[in-house]
């Protein structure tokens, strides 16, 4: 299966990832999280825009790692950095709009562009506690562009998030701007089933893309709100057959891409590492990466 | 210093204990030895509350000042959701920031002033649950600031690679939230857990990476693997199948499971070196082989 790359029949994830590879341009810096958003961003270096700067928060500027990074401060992250520093610089240089995109994802996502990432209910007496920010509320306070990424549920889509962790255009046009946020707010929202921008005036999401396959009263059913659409409304081309290659084999058990982290043996682990590790330095060779 | 000595002679009751590892290179040799010391009532100051949940299953912890309380790529924080969902071991209190805000603190703490300032925070709902995040505004622009309190643990627990016996620290790579500098320098007692301990004259050789000076550390204890299952820079990477199979097979499955995974892993063992030959020696050294073949030694990036 693994070797066949067929357009048509790419996952749901796979189209999450070729739509936000789409959104990065050449020469752009991106401040990227682990799984899918870094994903996209070696796949994105790999393809269309090999100048891609790409910043881990954990202070990694500029890897060029041989096998997907498994947390912000794992040793991936420091693999061919041209700098070593620290998280508190990479935050403070977006602070200083040094960095041009962001990447963050969520439980929720509301017609703002607000998520939330830490707590279902009341946030003193919660139905669930999640992770929390993270450096999620920094990204969307301070990044100049902002990609939200997130799996397409009524239940994640509701009208307003019950707490802002990370805020987008806030309470509608002119709340950033009132904060002098640092960062432009959310530039897209990119979904297992569509792509949403936000409305110049109004700061309102409306879907701007729908994925191969999706049907306008699918994404309604699975929006909180009474959800706009583009009058120009697009449909996502499918991930090419080279990004699909890319992808596949920047993830070769399937671990984000096909959610299949999980209980694996030590031996299948370092089988795994090697294996990356061959097939990264021939990408890289192979694109110029590297040389 | 023995690390047992160490944690008995720093790290007492109701401390507050800082820490600078994302979770990922965080001392568990150290956070071992307290959980297995019994110390209670601590606060855990850091940014990433990943491998430190275990003390709260632990009954250790009374209080989380953080930013992110999961286990990253493994799921969430079970035993820390356990605690704060339904009080199991015991209810702890939360106290939460940003990553660059949390960060921030530990640098205030370590310049002596009392606050930072952030544009970061600004239109989030932290700013109505922490009463502890003020607004400034800057009279000159009329624009507004969030102000972020310094933090001052009573023992910051540095992990890091190499020092000498003075307790020069050494680190290299990543600093994946605060540096260990701002981290020691913000603490009350300071306690150094390295791979390896050094001559002055090897420290003097690569002045830059002396990110803790010599009077800013209590103790110096040399404890080789002491991140396992968390990784430490040039040295091993992350033992990625051992801490997965204590998420999922222990720490998700309710508190009884938990107390399993403590009576094999940190009661049923005497210290970090029983702990690593229950790991299995080879299994450590291939971490290290690995290490070296995607990331070269600390020689290979010597001046």
């Amino acid at each position: 299966m693994n070797n066949e790359y067929i357009p048509e029949k790419a996952l749901p994830t796979e189209l999450l990832v070729s739509a936000t590879m789409r959104e990065l341009k050449d020469k752009e810096s991106i401040f990227a999280g682990i799984g899918i958003p870094l994903i996209a961003a070696l796949a994105a270096k790999l393809t269309h825009a090999p100048r891609l700067t790409i910043i881990v928060e954990g202070g990694a500027i500029d890897p060029q790692p041989r096998r997907l990074m498994m947390g912000v401060a794992d040793d991936s992250c420091l693999e061919r950095v041209v700098s070593a520093d620290s998280m508190i610089r990479v935050f403070s240089d977006q602070q200083k709009r040094l960095v041009d995109v962001g990447v963050l994802s969520g439980a929720q996502v509301d017609k703002y562009g607000n998520v939330n990432s830490t707590v279902i209910g009341d946030y003193d007496n919660p139905r669930v506690r999640l992770a929390g920010s993270g450096g999620a509320c920094d990204i969307a306070c301070s990044a100049q562009r902002l990609l939200i990424m997130m799996r397409q549920e009524k239940r994640r889509f509701p009208e307003r998030v019950d707490y802002i962790t990370s805020p987008g255009f806030i309470d509608g046009p002119g709340s950033r701007e009132k904060l002098k946020l640092r960062g432009k707010g959310p530039s897209a929202v990119i979904t297992t089933m569509g792509i949403y921008r936000f409305d110049e005036k109004t700061k309102e999401m409306y879907l701007d893309s729908i994925h191969p396959g999706v049907t306008v009263e699918m994404v309604k059913e699975n929006v909180g709100w009474d959800l706009k659409i583009a009058d120009d409304l697009k449909t996502t081309p499918f991930p090419t057959v080279d990004e699909l290659r890319i992808m596949r084999a920047l993830d070769p058990l399937g671990f984000f891409l096909q959610l299949k982290i999980g209980l694996l043996d030590f031996d299948t682990y370092v089988k795994y590492l090697d294996q990356c590790y061959e097939t990264f330095n021939k990408l890289y060779f192979e694109r110029g990466i590297i040389p | 210093m023995p690390l047992k000595e160490a944690i008995s002679k720093f790290v007492n009751d109701e401390d507050m204990i800082g820490l600078h590892g994302q979770g990922y290179i965080d001392s568990c040799a150290a956070l071992n030895e307290i959980g297995r010391q019994k110390k209670r009532n601590l606060t855990i100051a850091a940014n990433v509350i990943a491998m430190a949940e275990a003390l709260v299953g632990l009954g250790c912890v009374k209080k989380l000042v953080f930013s992110y309380v999961g286990e990253g790529i493994m799921g969430p924080a079970y035993v820390a959701r356990r605690a704060i969902e339904e009080g199991i071991p015991n209810p702890i209190e939360l106290e939460e920031y940003t990553h660059y805000s949390m960060a921030l603190r530990f640098m205030a703490g370590g310049m002596g002033v009392s606050h930072m300032l952030t544009k970061s925070v600004l239109g989030s709902d932290l700013l109505k649950v922490n009463k502890k995040l003020k607004l400034f505004t800057d009279e000159e622009t009329g624009e507004q600031y969030v102000m972020v309190p310094a933090i001052n643990p009573d023992v910051g627990i540095i992990s890091a690679q190499r020092a000498d016996t003075k307790g020069n620290v050494q680190f290299f790579g990543i600093s994946p939230t605060c540096t260990v500098g701002d981290l020691a320098r913000a603490s009350k007692r300071v306690i150094a857990v390295v791979e390896e301990i050094v001559s002055t004259e090897e420290i003097r050789r690569l002045p830059n990476s002396t990110m803790v000076p010599f009077y800013c550390v209590d103790a110096v204890c040399e404890v080789p693997y002491h991140a396992h299952p968390a990784v430490m820079y040039y040295y091993y990477i992350y033992d990625l199948p051992l801490h997965m199979s204590w998420v999922r097979d222990y720490w998700s499955k309710g508190h009884e499971a938990f107390l399993k995974w403590a009576d094999e892993w940190v009661y049923g063992v005497e210290d970090h070196s029983e702990y690593c030959k229950k790991v299995g020696w080879d299994r450590l050294h291939k971490l290290t082989q690995l290490s070296r073949k995607f990331l070269g030694t600390i020689e290979s990036v010597k001046i």
